[in-house]
């Protein structure tokens, strides 16, 4: 048990039970408003806790494949899941998954010493991945938000419309979304999406911008079909790390209890805050979620002994990288809750007035 | 009370040969619609209609806007079409009301699981609760057992076992911990 324990689990004593319960609370806030699956700040959260960045990743999309059945029922009836084109995306996201699950075990498995030492390259790989990714995506973001700021426009067309004037044979038709994709389109966009989505878990920040700006699909068709191809990709991606040994159920079942009720939370503030506002929240949040995973990045190269420096540094680095998570979360779901009890507050107050005028004798 | 006529939300009427009537006129309210206002009296409520036939730019006219409508309830649309443009123009009829009107728009179907909270609903969350505690206690009781399972020595020699746990559970404890939030959530009208 031991052996388990330090090798690939941790611990978990109240402390850290409240504290994934708080992350998944956070991230189900921020991912019930922002729409994606709020794993930007879930992994990295329990890395900074401890645990491995494999078992991390593994126990996300376990905790993923959970909640995305959860949530595409709702998008399902709402007509957001256009089915046929998440399964022909399927295909190679499958692919995707299973080739960064290879990458991500290797890595681990390959790994010298014991303990935090041997996950030291996986740690990396995923820190590194996790960077580039998510500063492409904030900054994209942010640029966003100043554009249409400025013009006021929907989202771009120009790449959709090249790609339709290439004419790359098989065409296939997607009557829900209405659209006309080549499947040499398709096939790329599904693998980036499945490696996205079992190396770090955000698979949806590359399905979701390229079904709009690439496919020419409607945002909360998008937003939708990612859910529901999240379903598929979280199983296949929980039953391949599970078949590893880095699913941490513990972990999965501590953050359904904070996101299960964060993301509905999340949702509500969206129906009360402006779009504009809500992508600039995203930006500034995941940028900070940036910020404080690279400082981690010095703890993995030292533990790969790639630099030296003081060994008392490594919990300074830690505790910043930790703190500087935690007030970006913590700062970004208050401002939501804060939006969601004074539209609440004031949805009720005047709905009490209702009441009252309906039961006053009418003259 | 507005009901949509056959033509709304953008479908081609029928060709007419170029003899259009000055006035459309509007077909008579079907029974359930009928059965809907008189159940409404018979509770002691005003109730009202009319039928919109058109695009649903005329369905908006028929809306007025100074009226606080409390919810706008989207039924069976489209009916006669198949399945997946029956999806998108559903979508986007009620993508395009909730855009133009001040109040929820919600599918017939939503409504009926929403707004019912009985003693069926009760029976349901008090047994999700009670597996959720269950499950819970059991895995935190039986960490040792389960982490061995998942990862250690026995999972060596039997790595199916993890998959299947956690494909069973993760979905399993989603929606039974799922419908208690939402139930909690909807108490307290949060949603």
């Amino acid at each position: 048990m031991q052996n388990i324990i330090g090798d690939v689990f941790i611990q978990i004593t109240w402390p850290i039970a409240l504290l994934i319960v708080l992350l998944g609370f956070i991230g189900g806030v921020l991912s019930g408003f922002i729409g994606s699956g709020g794993a930007f700040f879930m992994t990295p959260g329990m890395m900074n806790l401890g645990v491995s960045g494999v078992v991390a990743v593994g126990s996300n999309i376990a905790h993923k494949f959970g909640k995305a059945i959860v949530g595409s029922r709702k998008h399902s009836k709402m007509g957001n899941v256009d089915k046929r084109l998440a399964a022909s995306m399927l295909i190679t996201a499958l692919l995707g998954i299973r080739l960064a699950v290879w990458i991500n075990s290797f890595l681990f498995q390959g790994g010298s010493g014991e303990g935090k030492g041997k996950s030291a390259a996986a740690d990396l790989y995923i820190s590194g991945i996790f960077i580039s990714i998510l500063t492409f995506v904030a900054i994209s973001l942010l640029r966003d938000v100043m554009r249409s700021a400025s013009d006021g426009q929907g989202p771009s067309r120009r790449v959709t419309e090249f790609l339709g004037r290439l004419n790359l044979k098989p065409i296939i038709r997607f009557p829900v979304s209405d659209v006309e994709l080549s499947l040499w389109v398709l096939l790329p966009v599904g693998l980036a999406t499945g490696y996205m989505a079992g190396t770090i878990g955000v698979g949806g920040f590359v399905g979701v911008p390229a079904m709009i700006y690439v496919f020419g699909v409607p945002t909360a068709v998008a937003a939708g079909t990612e859910l529901y191809l999240a379903i598929f990709m979280g199983a296949f991606g929980a039953l391949n790390y599970a078949w590893e040994g880095y699913v941490d159920i513990r972990l999965t079942l501590l953050l359904f209890l904070g996101s299960l009720i964060g993301v509905h939370i999340g949702a509500y503030g969206v129906k009360v805050v402006s779009e504009r506002y809500i992508r600039f929240t995203t930006g500034v949040i995941i940028l900070l979620c940036v910020i404080s995973r690279a400082l981690a990045v010095p703890v993995y190269c030292h533990r790969l002994r790639w630099v030296a420096y003081d060994p008392s540094w490594d919990a300074w680095f830690n505790g910043l990288s930790l703190t500087m998570l935690f007030a970006s979360g913590i700062g970004g779901a208050s401002m939501i809750l804060w939006h969601v009890a004074k539209a609440h507050f004031e949805r009720r107050r005047i709905h009490s007035t209702l009441l009252v005028n309906r039961s006053l004798p009418r003259g | 009370m507005v009901q949509a006529g056959p033509g709304t939300g953008g479908t081609k009427s029928n060709y007419t040969g170029g003899v259009e009537d000055d006035v459309p006129t509007a077909p008579n309210l079907d029974p359930s619609f009928q059965e809907t206002l008189e159940a409404l009296v018979h509770k002691g409520c005003s109730g009202g209609g009319q039928v919109v036939s058109g695009t649903r730019e005329r369905l908006l006219s028929a809306i007025h806007m100074a009226v606080p409508y409390s919810l706008i309830a989207v039924g069976d649309l489209f009916t006669n079409r198949p399945p997946a443009f029956r999806t998108r123009m559903t979508r986007e009829l009620s993508s395009f009301l909730d855009q133009h009107v001040k109040s929820p728009v919600v599918s017939t179907e939503d409504l009926g699981e929403q707004l019912r909270f009985g003693p069926k609903q009760g029976l349901k969350v008090a047994l999700a609760l009670t597996a959720v505690v269950v499950i819970y206690f059991l895995l935190f009781r039986n960490q040792e057992t389960i982490l061995d399972l998942l990862g250690g020595n026995y999972h060596e020699g039997h790595p199916w076992v993890a998959p299947v746990l956690v494909c069973f559970f993760a979905p399993l404890i989603a929606g039974l911990y799922g419908l208690l939030t939402g139930s909690l959530l909807r108490i307290i009208k949060l949603e």
